[in-house]
């Protein structure tokens, strides 16, 4: 049915509604003529039906042999419109360069779609530098594209991308790409080795794996004592070689000194903000400010929005980056926030050693020229076990 | 005396003849003349084909001729939907038919 009126209002038709001496002969006439009509009503002398256009000039003669008054009700259809069209060129031409425009923007890349398989954490802002400069970005014409040689440089530039995929769907560039995972270390090192101190101190408690326990507890040990030997003998008698493995944490003394200066930079964000605005349709930038970026020491913050249509990103985006002025304020530190300071300074630096912990320091401060400098006698509880590979004679 | 035989038209001899060799032929009907099909979708809708014109139109009764036949439809509400060269499509409530031969 839907078929049918959509082919009746693309040949147009009209509704007509009149009053007949003959009714019979009109509709028989019509019947004999072979025209085509429907949504037929007759009523008496009443008749009112449709037509279709291309038929309607037919009528004036069955309209004269049964005396009837034909008026038209109403005109539907393509015909009709098409005529308003006539007389309104600009909508025609209008209507015409839309589909050669979309037809045109259709041999770009409107939209770049970059999909990473599995759940590891990559730059994805890598990998879209990487594709703009091998052609793939938007507004990129897609003859242009070599597929495979852009596969190809991707998975040469980024080391991390295993595999990649690039498909010219319509009008978006789909990338797939399968990041490299790196396989785990072995732990089964199997290098004879023995474990010696790296420092002196008092060991307090070790965790051994492999080997052979050379010490106990609350021994002090020098440096380059064996801890763990890594020559053991078995029940049968024979001498192994094992490669020694573990953990032995030692009481260890040390001087450190660290030193700063007694004035601390606080930066201070105003309120006061400059925005400046960009277009960007097809990689081509337009501004939307004529104002000039500001000069001065302002921290910027830029921030992208892209047009999307029915769940997919458009290729026009509006840039808007954020100027605030930043105002840095010197501030001279007494004493006590000098000393805060430098103990935060010496902690962070014992905690970037790995199996470390402070105990106890014993703090000395030193003022000279504005600088704040700390004497500190700290006692570390530390893993001092330090792989050192045995010397094996090969018969 | 004797009677003189009715001669009967030729168009009307020539039908007969030609049902006469339809049926000889084990064809089915109207395969060799244009018979009146009628094709009806439950009690609402009746596709009629080889109808020569319409005799009676109204709300209740709608009489047409096909080429053999004068038939009849009874009902309420009964609109011509659509009207072809020889064909057209009733519908409505439609409660019987009747068939007169010519």
């Amino acid at each position: 049915m839907f078929a049918i009126k959509l082919l009746h209002f693309i040949k147009g038709y009209v509704c007509f509604e009149g009053y007949s001496q003959n009714p019979h002969i009109f509709i028989n006439s019509c019947l004999k003529t072979g025209l085509n009509l429907w949504n037929l009503k007759c009523d008496k002398d009443y008749i009112c039906a449709c037509v279709s256009v291309s038929h309607y000039k037919f009528l004036r003669d069955i309209v004269r042999k049964s005396n009837t008054n034909l008026k038209i009700k109403s005109r539907h259809g393509l015909p009709f419109y098409l005529q308003i069209l006539k007389k309104r060129k600009g909508i025609t031409v209008g209507i015409i360069l839309f589909f050669l425009i979309i037809n045109f923007l259709s041999h770009f890349i409107w939209n770049v779609d970059i999909k990473i398989d599995g759940n590891v954490e990559t730059d994805i802002a890598a990998i879209e530098t990487s594709l703009n400069e091998l052609g793939v970005k938007n507004g990129a014409y897609m003859k242009d594209i070599d597929v495979q040689m852009a596969e190809k440089e991707l998975m040469l530039k980024q080391d991390d991308v295993a595999w990649v995929s690039i498909n010219l769907t319509g009008s978006v560039a789909e990338v797939e790409i399968s990041i490299k995972t790196e396989p785990p270390k072995s732990q089964t090192d199997t290098t004879p080795c023995n474990l010696v101190a790296s420092e002196p101190g008092q060991i307090v408690k070790s965790e051994v794996i492999a080997g052979q326990k050379e010490f106990t507890l609350l021994e002090p040990v020098e440096k380059g004592q064996i801890l763990v030997n890594g020559i053991v003998q078995n029940e049968e008698g024979e001498i192994l070689h094992k490669h020694s493995a573990g953990k032995v944490f030692a009481l260890v003394r040390k001087n450190i000194d660290i030193e700063t200066a007694m004035k601390d930079i606080e930066i201070n964000l105003k309120d006061e903000n400059i925005s400046k605005k960009k277009l960007d349709i097809f990689n081509i930038v337009f501004p939307l400010t004529v104002r000039p970026s500001p000069k001065g020491n302002y921290e910027s913050t830029i921030a992208k929005h892209s047009l999307i249509l029915l769940g997919r990103k458009l290729p026009i985006s509006i840039t808007n980056e954020v100027f605030v002025k930043k105002e840095e304020k010197i501030l001279e530190l007494d004493k006590a926030q000098a000393q805060k300071k430098v103990r935060n300074l010496l902690e962070e630096k014992i905690n970037s050693e790995k199996d470390t912990k402070i105990i106890s320091s014993e703090e000395n401060f030193e003022y000279l020229d504005n600088k704040i400098i700390l004497h500190a006698n700290v006692l570390l509880e530390k893993n001092i076990a330090l792989e050192s590979p045995l010397a094996v004679e090969i018969p | 005396m004797s009677k003189k035989l009715k001669r009967l038209p030729y168009s009307k001899i020539a039908s007969r003849g030609i049902r006469s060799l339809n049926k000889l032929a084990n064809l089915p009907p109207g395969t060799l003349y244009n018979a009146p099909r009628f094709e009806i979708n439950g009690n609402t809708e009746i596709i009629a084909e080889s109808c020569k014109s319409i005799l009676e139109y109204s709300e209740n009764i709608v009489q047409i001729d096909t080429n053999d036949l004068i038939v009849t439809f009874y009902g309420t509400d009964l609109k011509i939907q659509h009207i072809k060269t020889d064909s057209l499509i009733i519908k409505g409530r439609i409660s019987s038919m009747e068939f007169h031969t010519k």
